[in-house]
Order: C-alpha cells, then sequence, then structure tokens
C-alpha cells in the first residue's frame, strides 16, 4: 500500500521540475481528458498525481458517454 | 472527410509561423462567425501518455504567444468540421465573452498545501426557525459555495486584489493538497504575482504558484 503523502513530499514534488507535468495533466484535465489508451507517469511521491488521474479517468468516461451518443445522433440523421 | 483536432479557440488569426501540431500535421485556423478556431487534421484521438499531453499543451503555448486572447480547448477534442462549426455557433455569445475576459492576460496557478482542511470554513449556518427543506436548501448552498472558495488566501487577498482579473477555485481537501487557485493576471504580471506569494505568510497553510500558463482554467466547456 503506497504511504499516504506527506507535506515534505508535496513541496518535493512541487520544487522538482516535474511540476511541470502536474500543471500540464492539471490544466488538460480542467476540461477533462478523452483517453483512448493506457496513461502511464512517472514521478516520485506520486500519489498526487494518481488522485488526478483517477478523478481524469472518471471524466474520461464521461466524455466517452458523452461521444457515443452524439455519434449515435449522427447516425441517426 | 477527415476529422479535425482542436487546440484553442482564437481572438485573432496566429502567425503563420506558429508551427506544426502534436502530430506534425499542418495547423490551421478554420472561422465560423467571429470565432477562429485553431485545428489540425486527425484521423484518430491521440492516445493519452506524458508525450502527447506535453505536444498538445507546446502547441497551445505556442498559440499563445502569438495572439492576444486564447482559449485552450482540452485534451482529445477530435470531431468533424461541421459538428465543430455547430458547436461554435451554438456557444457564439460565451465564447466571445470567455475570449475578451482572457485577452492580454495569463494564468497563474495557486496550489493552497496543509495538513488539514481550513479552520476557517465554517459549517453552514443553521437557522433553528427554517423548515427542512430550507435547512437543505441552504446547506447546499453554502456547500457549492464553499467549494469555491479558497478563505486560506485571506492574508495575501489585499496585495493580489490589485493584479488579480478573474478567478477559479477547486478545492480538494485531500491534505496535503487543500485547494487549486486559478488566477487570470495580465500578461507581464507574472513576476510581481511571484513577489506577492512568496512575501505572503499564509500560517499554517503553505501556498506555491506556478506559471505563467495559457488560461486553460478560463475556457469554457466548449467542446463537451
Amino acid at each position: 500500500m503506497k504511504r499516504p503523502l506527506s507535506r515534505d513530499d508535496a513541496r518535493a514534488i512541487f520544487a522538482t521540475s516535474d511540476s511541470s507535468l502536474l500543471d500540464v495533466i492539471d490544466n488538460l484535465l480542467t476540461k477533462g481528458v478523452v483517453v483512448s489508451g493506457d496513461v502511464v507517469l512517472g514521478l516520485a511521491g506520486v500519489d498526487l498525481i494518481y488522485a488526478q488521474l483517477s478523478v481524469l479517468l472518471c471524466a474520461a468516461d464521461r466524455l466517452h458517454a458523452a461521444d457515443r451518443l452524439h455519434a449515435a445522433g449522427e447516425a441517426a440523421e | 472527410m477527415s476529422d479535425v483536432y482542436v487546440y484553442a479557440l482564437l481572438g485573432d488569426a496566429p502567425a503563420p509561423d506558429a508551427g506544426a501540431g502534436l502530430r506534425e500535421e499542418p495547423l490551421r485556423v478554420m472561422r465560423v462567425g467571429d470565432l477562429l478556431a485553431a485545428v489540425g487534421e486527425m484521423t484518430e484521438r491521440p492516445a493519452v501518455s506524458e508525450a502527447t499531453l506535453r505536444a498538445h499543451d507546446a502547441v497551445v503555448r505556442r498559440l499563445a504567444d502569438t495572439v492576444d486572447a486564447i482559449l485552450p480547448v482540452r485534451f482529445g477534442s477530435l470531431l468533424t468540421e461541421s459538428s465543430l462549426a455547430d458547436l461554435l455557433r451554438a456557444r457564439a455569445r460565451e465564447l466571445s465573452e470567455a475570449l475578451a475576459l482572457v485577452a492580454g492576460r495569463e494564468q497563474m496557478t495557486l496550489r493552497v498545501l496543509g495538513d488539514g482542511p481550513s479552520t476557517d470554513v465554517v459549517a453552514s449556518v443553521a437557522d433553528e426557525d427554517a423548515g427542512p427543506g430550507a435547512r437543505y436548501l441552504a446547506a447546499r448552498r453554502a456547500e457549492w459555495r464553499r467549494a469555491r472558495e479558497a478563505p486560506e488566501l485571506a492574508p495575501l487577498r489585499p496585495d493580489l486584489a490589485q493584479l488579480v482579473r478573474a478567478e477559479r477555485v477547486t478545492r480538494h481537501d485531500t491534505p496535503p493538497l487543500l485547494a487549486s487557485v486559478y488566477h487570470l493576471i495580465d500578461r507581464g504580471a507574472a513576476a510581481a504575482y511571484r513577489a506577492v506569494v512568496e512575501r505572503a505568510e499564509a500560517g499554517a497553510v503553505r501556498v506555491v504558484a506556478t506559471g505563467p500558463w495559457p488560461p486553460y482554467a478560463f475556457a469554457p466547456e466548449a467542446l463537451g
């Protein structure tokens, strides 16, 4: 089991250049990322990223559902 | 007919040297009414990976450097030209307003770190005289408001006020990450913004600023 992130871990994440990866995910995630493949991201003390990715994957499920509806609507036209 | 992958909506046409898309496809601008969309032709959605996320972001940044107003579009928006045109037409007014808000501006991201939810976050005030329905609605309202507030930033507010043009808050309340706060600032004000954040002694919480970024958090869910 992963240990929870300590504040020091979090600081370490934000202090490294990899924090830009967190921001890229966060920025693209704000809009909900459409997933069509596996996501593999490596980062020290990575729980925070995984927490965000789980949200991302949920968002993707919703979007895929919307896509299917959209496709069904187009097919019906 | 091939589909278009959408990177951003733009307030004006990008410079011709804005480069290629994430698959090295040529970028082009689609005009729908007053709206411009920066798109590349693609046949299938790119898989999500660190490389493709960064590549998408790099395209958006390059575009942002050449235009005054940009609304970044989320990763993975691949659709037919006609459905893109329909979506843009249907939401033209909202998107134009959003473009006006971000014109000449960029985003800073503040992460509020701490060991637990802020003690300033007060539970909703229960009105003893109200009925259960009214109490429920009041609680829901308080919850809605709380999800969009960052009381931890109170010590920074006076200095931030002159720099911040708009704000979006996402609360996480999962220590150490308590909230992400997105601020829209004038382009070129990032150094002043960082100085305010670094000067601030926010007590039990710590705030970390990153940016400037294209205004991702201020783009409506245009194509959702």
